[in-house]
């Protein structure tokens, strides 16, 4: 890109910084759209899940429904209450949403698309996320408010805690990978499946689910969203802000849905690795890379309307009782069973089929009793109220 | 012409010494925890310029991260942190005094006194390597002693946390 800008006549230094202005508005666009479109998608899946509508009026099956969310709070008066800390109060949203956008300095959006592969990408990326806490922090102070502040406390002790299992979780593909690059991580991968690192070994997919559970928790997605826990706090941190700050926090909230999928993906999933006669098509692995994202992001949702919501002393067993033993448990099994296996590929190849076989044994088993609840069960899915006899 | 690194590096200089000095003067505790993070991404921001991609890293994780969220955690438990006598204004007198000049002294000194490694930063170049080998080999013994240390401080602290018996 500043090979074109300077053929056009500009100089060097000046054609850098503009080509990179640019690619970060598109990434900066990219993302804000995506988090505007999942509130979207998140609505629409709860609504189908609990046999109800959901917005479906603006726009082709309410997919503009975003759009006029953004224009109503936009518009809306900016409330400041009495006795808040002003200052902090207006600058805490940005803090969530910087905290959240500064992932995407690193976010791999297929193989060898991103804005900079960081020799240091994936530690970068978990420790830009502690800015997200300083956010709902600040927030939580500043409102002057029991719930808010009792809210932010919640937050700030729930992320701070859950980010040791994530880190210890990420610990294996990094032992796996030999890189804190992102790039780098992606490209010791495959396309096939049982190339990916979640299925390396049993220990790979320990530490997958580690990092997955940890990370719905950093995300303050359920079942682990009680600083927003309606039926305690009322919204928790974010109570008392209305209109623009208050669109901002979602934005972040839902931004850090997709960052959530990226990162699974690109570490333990494959990213959008492709095989080889295809691996001139850019285009093509970002779409690859953007479907797995979209399952990912899928479980996530069904999860948040699934289960119901823990405890907060439940919440801390969890991190520092099961997950953080398990995430060392995992990490030094993959280093014995890397040192043991190093110099016989076909063992380690043979492990890998063999645990994506038992997934997809796993899966098959799960469509079945799927279908047999189905058919089961005397009040047909989704159907009205007014069909469901009274008993 | 100033060069980009330049640019920052001012940028960055007069984004730690202003809002260090913030965090001296301002009156309402809170705010100087909040800001002092300011003051710690900005030494981060030093590191990278210097070529420590890593440890610019670890400066943010750690000291952004995890020691300013404690203090600031800290400081709202503090019960009536708003009021003059327990702001950063109200000076402890002259012990105080004495013991601040002594470190100011005793900095000069060592300042004046190291001979300072100079390096000019090029191509950053990956150092995480290093770091590693390092770290588990020549100096492998002091980082054991580290891990040691900080285990016996999270037993020690456990034990003191212990309701009852």
């Amino acid at each position: 890109m500043d090979a074109t800008l300077i053929s056009l006549g500009l100089n060097p230094m000046p054609a850098k910084i503009i080509s990179m202005v640019i690619i970060c508005l598109i990434v900066l666009i990219a993302f804000v759209t995506i988090g505007g479109v999942l509130t979207v998608v998140e609505r629409r899946i709860s609504g189908f899940m609990q046999a109800r509508l959901g917005p479906n009026r603006v726009g082709p099956q309410g997919s503009l429904q975003w759009l006029a969310d953004g224009i109503k709070l936009i518009l809306k008066e900016d409330l400041i209450p009495d006795g808040a800390d002003r200052t902090l109060f207006k600058i805490a949203p940005y803090f969530c949403l910087i905290g959240v956008f500064g992932t995407m300095v690193v976010f791999p959006w297929g193989s060898g698309v991103m804005v900079a592969d960081l020799n240091v990408g994936l530690f970068y990326f978990i420790s830009i996320t502690a800015l997200v806490v300083f956010g709902v922090l600040m927030a939580g102070w500043s409102s002057n408010n029991k719930w808010s502040l009792l809210g932010g406390m919640r937050a700030a002790a729930q992320i701070v805690s859950y980010e040791i299992p994530v880190g210890m979780g990420l610990l294996v593909p990094i032992l796996f990978s030999g890189t804190l690059s992102m790039g780098g991580i992606m490209a010791v991968q495959g396309w096939a499946p049982w190339e990916w690192i979640v299925f390396q070994s049993p220990f790979t997919v320990m530490s997958f689910c580690i990092f997955f559970i940890g990370s719905l928790a950093e995300a303050n997605r359920t079942p682990f969203d009680l600083p927003e826990a309606e039926s305690e706090l009322v919204s928790g941190y974010c109570t008392e802000y209305t209109g623009f700050r208050y669109a901002v926090f979602f934005l972040s909230e839902w931004a850090n849905l997709f960052v959530l999928g990226g990162l699974t993906t690109a570490v333990f999933l494959g990213g959008g690795n492709l095989p080889d006669f295809l691996a001139d098509y850019t285009f093509l692995s970002v779409l690859v890379y953007m479907a797995k994202v979209s399952v990912i992001i899928f479980v996530v949702i069904w999860l948040r309307w699934t289960l119901p919501r823990f405890r907060i002393d439940q919440l801390m067993n969890l991190s520092w009782k099961y997950l953080l033993p398990g995430a060392f448990v995992a990490f030094l099994g993959q280093a014995i069973y890397m040192l043991i296996t190093q110099h016989i590929p076909a063992v380690q190849t043979t492990v890998a089929v063999l645990m994506f076989l038992v997934f997809v044994f796993i899966l098959i088993r799960f469509f079945i009793r799927v279908r047999v609840n189905m058919r089961e069960q005397q009040i047909p899915v989704n159907s009205p109220a007014s069909d469901v006899p009274l008993t | 012409m100033m060069g980009i690194p330049e640019l920052f590096f001012y940028f960055f200089t007069i984004m730690v010494i202003g809002i260090g000095l913030f965090v001296a003067f301002s009156k309402n505790l809170l705010r100087s925890a909040f800001a002092l993070f300011f003051v710690l991404f900005g030494i981060a921001g030093f590191y990278v310029l210097l070529g420590g991609d890593f440890l610019a890293v670890v400066q943010i994780m750690v000291y952004a991260g995890g020691v300013n969220v404690l203090l600031i955690f800290g400081t709202m438990l503090t019960s009536d942190i708003s009021s003059p006598k327990t702001s950063n204004l109200s000076f402890q007198g002259a012990l105080t005094f004495i013991a601040g000049l002594t470190f100011l002294i005793l900095l000069v000194v060592i300042i004046n006194t190291t001979h300072w490694p100079m390096h000019v930063p090029g191509e950053m170049a990956p150092t995480t390597k290093d770091i590693g080998r390092l770290l588990l080999k020549e100096y492998v013994l002091p980082f054991e002693v580290i891990s040691f240390l900080l285990l016996a401080a999270i037993i020690s602290s456990l034990v003191l946390v212990k309701k009852g018996d």
